[in-house]
């Protein structure tokens, strides 16, 4: 009996040895432990780690690749850099994370100056909506301009933690037109009162004004002998002049969208522009 | 009692004349005879002159006392008021009529017969002109009923148990000032450009002294010399067409009250100097374009003044009351023009007020909702 007892501890440790070793080499299959690419070589070897690491951690939290790559090819311009993207994605196998290569990956052109936002799989669709795309855009895209990639991709990774835990939630970061609606709503109908409420108040004055004809004249054009009108001078002098400069608003955030996310017959969905 | 004023009577059958302003002419209630104002004026020259002599003759300061009546003890029981009185009889039936010193042309309240003090008009004190009435009382009320027509505001029980208390023709005296303002401005003007640049958009505002001088003539700017007449209803029935002036003539008066002038020119010029300023700011405002703002920021007007007559305006005054209030209304006996205030009914008004408000907000806010 207690040899018995004894065997199946054994074969409990070895199975339980064996399954470990197992899930190591599924581990392995997935992750080459490199997430981010640095081909144009702008980053130094403490920030290349520290970004690398930290896109590490996400995606095997997550479920979900996190990466970006740099690129100074000159082949790559705003033009063709989804599909360069969108290719490198498809055919890397250290891209994207499990069977569905779900993740999201940032590309930038360094040459053209562009970049390309990328989101893959059901995971990454889901999270990455074409509204979280474009709030990610607009953090990264200021450092980018003035060449400051590891702030930039800093503000990249720590956004994509963020859109994930949002995610895992079930509400990602979308526009949520039914709280939207009501706003709008609301809007539209403040913005019709103050409309009615100025229109009243012309209406009724008008109409009082109707109401109250007898009044002192002030003007004496009715009894101008027009032939004898004579403007003798005229003649006008600079003096001085100002200039007031107002920041024009963009439009283009949560722009034209109606929320969720906008994918492709590839399954990518992607944002992209110049820095 | 030696009489101070003259009924017009017809020269065939001594019935009233009154001056009727669609023929032009003073015609006879009774025979409806007419008769042009030259030939009645040419009739009664001589009865005019008369009653004329014995209204100086009949002022206290004239030196002669001799009245039928003792007036003494009425002045003194009616104060300063009763100075301001004066008592004629009337030559068609005896009567004693009191009205205004001011008084002109009336009618006897017991014969209804229209009179006229010609002795308010001797001397200095004769227009220079007139325009004579050419509407007619009928017109002057339907006049008041078209003017409460499209007034939203207006209480229903207004129109419904609207009565007029009394319609008048008056001949109101005024003083027609001529002018030439002679004016130096300088304006500020401005103009904005506004360009984008980039994420930015750019105004350059300019500002600019803008001179200009010129000079503008008036002519016959009336200002009304009547105490009793509320200016704003006299200013607000104007323009007058002073092509029409005739020289003054007393045949224009019978049916009609007048009254001689109770303001001189010294006393109410500024009236007219002030319009002629405010205009010929406005005219030479209006010669400077291409500016978005245009404002005085110094002005030098001089007014050389020129001629000033003397005239009477044909003008119907009506009187309605409602809720124990007076409204009085004004009509331009020459144009038509009408004018008056009305009272306003609360309970419409806010029904206007918040109607609109919700009606434009319902539909607007729909429409917005669609569209956004």
């Amino acid at each position: 009996m207690k040899n018995k007892l004894l065997k199946i501890s054994v074969f409990s440790v070895v199975f339980a040895l064996i399954s470990c070793v197992f899930s190591a080499a599924a581990f392995a299959a997935n992750y080459t432990g490199q997430y981010v690419y640095d081909y144009a070589g702008i980053l130094d070897d403490t920030q290349y780690e520290e970004l690398n690491s930290e896109a590490a951690r996400i995606s095997e939290n997550f479920g979900c690749g996190v990466h970006f790559v740099i690129t100074d090819d000159t082949s790559v311009d705003y033009y063709n850099i989804q599909q360069y993207s969108e290719d490198m994605y498809l055919e890397s196998p250290a891209l994207g994370y499990g069977d569905g290569k779900d993740g999201v990956m940032l590309v930038l052109g360094t040459y053209d100056r562009c970049y390309w936002l990328l989101a893959y799989g059901e995971k990454g669709n889901f999270a990455f909506t074409d509204y979280a795309k474009d709030i990610m855009a607009e953090n990264f895209v200021d450092n980018f301009s003035y060449d400051d990639w590891y702030g930039g991709l800093k503000d990249y990774i720590s956004d994509c933690e963020y859109v994930l835990e949002e995610a895992r939630t079930g509400r990602p970061v979308d526009v949520y037109y039914e709280e939207e609606d009501i706003n709008i709503g609301a809007e539209a109908y403040a913005l019709a009162f103050v409309v009615g409420l100025v229109s009243a108040v012309i209406t009724c004055l008008v109409l009082r004004g109707q109401m109250k004809t007898a009044k002192i004249a002030t003007q004496a054009s009715d009894y101008i002998n027009r032939s004898g009108v004579a403007i003798t001078n005229r003649h006008q002098m600079f003096r001085f002049s100002t200039v007031s400069r107002t920041k024009i608003e963009s439009s283009s955030s949560g722009g034209g969208s109606r929320g969720g996310t906008t994918v492709s017959s590839r399954g990518f969905s992607g944002r992209g522009g110049r820095f | 009692m030696a009489t101070q004023i003259t009924n017009y009577q017809c020269p065939a059958c001594t019935g009233p004349l009154h001056f009727s302003g669609e023929s032009g002419m003073l015609e006879c209630d009774y025979c409806m005879s007419r008769y042009t104002a030259e030939e009645i004026e040419k009739i009664y020259a001589e009865k005019n002159d008369t009653a004329a002599e014995n209204f100086e003759a009949s002022k206290p300061d004239s030196g002669n006392n001799q009245t039928e009546w003792d007036m003494s003890g009425l002045t003194s029981q009616w104060g300063e008021d009763g100075k301001k009185m004066r008592a004629y009889i009337c030559p068609s039936c005896a009567a004693e009529i009191i009205c205004d010193e001011t008084t002109a042309a009336t009618s006897c309240p017991y014969c209804n017969n229209p009179t006229v003090v010609p002795g308010q008009f001797g001397g200095d004190l004769k227009p220079d002109c007139i325009i004579p009435f050419r509407l007619s009382h009928e017109d002057a009320e339907n006049a008041l009923k078209n003017y409460y027509k499209g007034k939203k505001l207006l209480p229903d029980e207004f129109t419904a148990n609207n009565k007029i208390s009394e319609i008048k023709g008056v001949y109101v005296p005024f003083w027609l000032f001529d002018c030439v303002a002679d004016a130096d401005i300088v304006f500020d003007g401005v103009t904005a450009v506004t360009v984008r640049q980039g994420n930015y958009r750019v105004t350059t505002t300019s500002h600019y002294d803008i001179f200009r001088s010129g000079t503008v003539p008036f002519t016959n700017i009336p200002v009304d010399a009547s105490e009793k007449m509320p200016d704003t209803h006299m200013d607000a029935i104007e323009p007058f067409d002073f092509s029409q002036l005739e020289p003054f003539s007393m045949s224009y008066l019978p049916g009609y009250f007048a009254e001689r002038y109770g303001q001189k020119p010294e006393e109410i010029f500024r009236r007219a100097e002030l319009r002629a300023e405010n205009t010929t700011i406005d005219i030479l405002r209006n010669d400077v374009m291409g500016f978005a703002g245009c404002t005085v920021k110094n002005k030098s007007i001089n007014l050389v003044r020129g001629k000033a007559k003397y005239a009477l305006l044909p003008v119907y005054m009506l009187t309605t009351r409602y809720n124990g209030q007076d409204y009085l209304f004004a009509m331009n006996g020459q144009s038509g023009k009408f004018i008056g205030n009305l009272p306003v009914s609360k309970k419409k008004f806010w029904s206007y007020f918040l109607g609109i408000t919700a009606g434009i907000t319902a539909v607007l806010g729909t429409i917005l909702m669609v569209l956004m």
